[in-house]
């Protein structure tokens, strides 16, 4: 009896924590972006670096087969097709065509290739550090 | 920087085959330099310009690679080596590299002969990469970096046991600081790869101890993926994919404390298989060498029968400077 408690418990917090991470808030920005030459998990990786480095992206979809990266930014973030496409120079590669799109409708984040970017809030260099690899 | 000092362990030295070695003066010298025939100086050390070399490396981001290599050979050789490659993305055009190694070997033994051994820090690979030419396309990539730098002399190169020198395959350096340049292409797809390298390391001949030779060094690789053979519509799956590389090497002439060894160059031929699983963050990869073609001056050089290796190789994203907002 007590072990259902806890398993349903742990059930709603868990339930309550999936969808608090893959339901957006409407109002976002949306840029998608057709990559040129990434075809590898670790070049997809490439990007989420640089990606990590621009303020205001708080998630993005990478998808492999489109070679195509998909970022949401907060609300009232300034978003340009430029900042994507230094986005994509920073991190190697030839830039592609960016889209950018408002976000007026909540977004399901639960399909596959959605990743939360990190934006470490510390002022220590280190605990940064840790925050953003693990 | 080199010899004995750095962690050399001697497992024993009496009736070893190189025995003869500690004898003294010019007949000393002569037998070191025929002892130099057992030598396998470098050709089964993993090149350092590996094919992560042609692969964008993003401004900020560092890369670790953990590799374990071992390498078996006639007559009764065994070397465990220990490289790890850290590169990171200077600008987007310019990263830097680093080879550090590690390595046990042992020589010899029996039920009679005791084995000879070392186990030391080898040379240390610093080159830059600066990728010259790049074209990415929607469905292609295609790279020329160039590369120089240098192998700095933290091996040991006069590892002595009993007075007189270990054999060659038994160093772990080369006594100086040898230039290394070259270049590396590489061409991928979504479902293939192809890579190349050529690289020249000059070894100029050290004062004292061995010098293994300069060496020149070529490799070839394809890859093809074999999992999931058709990707998904969305998201980015694990990738497991096979890799065949053939790897050449040409090794001068080795020198011991400044006289030619002779019947010392070698030219050698390996394939390698490896398989590799990639997801986001890391890759690991497990593979096996074999020997093609292994043509020596020296009867008695050593002949190597299988290499085995393992890698891991690991992405992390390094935190900017806060309010640098031109660091984007």
């Amino acid at each position: 009896m007590r072990v259902g408690v806890w398993l349903a418990a742990i059930a709603v917090v868990g339930a309550a924590l999936v969808a608090g991470t893959s339901q957006a808030a409407e109002g976002g920005t949306r840029a998608v972006a057709k990559l040129n030459g990434v075809f590898s998990p670790r070049g997809f990786f490439n990007i989420i670096v640089r990606l990590n480095r621009l303020d205001g992206a708080e998630w993005a979809k990478l998808d492999l087969k489109k070679s195509q990266i998909t970022v949401d930014f907060a609300p009232g973030t300034e978003v340009t097709p430029e900042s994507m496409q230094q986005v994509e120079r920073q991190a190697g590669y030839k830039p592609g065509p960016v889209t950018i799109e408002a976000l007026t409708a909540p977004v399901d984040r639960s399909a596959p290739g959605w990743k939360r970017l990190k934006h470490p809030g510390t002022k220590n260099s280190v605990a940064r550090w840790f925050e953003l690899n693990f | 920087m080199s010899g004995p000092s750095l962690a050399l362990i001697i497992q024993g030295v009496e009736r070893c085959p190189n025995r003869d070695a500690a004898i003294p003066g010019r007949r000393g010298l002569a037998l070191i330099a025929a002892m130099l025939a057992v030598v396998m100086p470098r050709s089964a050390e993993g090149s350092p310009a590996t094919f992560v070399t042609a692969l964008p490396v993003a401004t900020g981001q560092l890369l670790v690679r953990f590799n374990f290599q071992t390498t078996f050979s006639n007559p009764q050789f065994f070397g465990l080596q220990t490289p790890v490659t850290i590169a990171y993305g200077l600008i987007p055009h310019l990263a830097l590299f680093v080879n550090l190694n590690r390595s046990y070997q042992t020589l010899g033994g029996g039920p009679d002969v005791p084995a000879l051994s070392s186990w030391a820090a080898r040379d240390v690979a610093v080159y830059l990469r600066y990728t010259v030419l790049k074209i990415d396309r929607t469905q292609s990539i295609f790279r020329i970096p160039p590369l120089g730098g240098a192998f700095l002399p933290a091996g040991g190169n006069a590892i002595r046991g009993q007075g007189a020198y270990l054999p060659g395959s038994l160093q772990t350096g080369s006594g100086t600081v040898d230039p290394y340049l070259g270049t590396a292409v590489g061409y991928h797809s979504d479902a293939f790869g192809a890579a190349a390298d050529a690289t020249y390391r000059l070894n100029p001949v050290a004062g004292g101890g061995i010098s293994p030779g300069s060496e020149f060094r070529s490799d070839a690789q394809v890859e093809t993926r074999l999992y999931p053979r058709k990707l998904p519509e969305k998201g980015l799956p694990g990738l497991l994919e096979v890799s065949l590389d053939a790897n050449y090497t040409r090794d001068a002439a080795s020198y011991a404390d400044g006289v030619l060894a002779p019947l010392s160059t070698g030219r050698t031929l390996k394939q390698d298989l490896v398989l590799e699983y990639s997801t986001l963050r890391w890759q690991i990869g497990i593979g096996g060498r074999w020997p093609l073609m292994q043509s020596f001056d020296s009867p008695t050089a050593l002949r190597e029968r299988f290499s085995a290796f393992l890698f891991y190789e690991y992405y992390f994203s390094l935190p900017h400077r806060r309010h640098r907002r031109w660091d984007l």
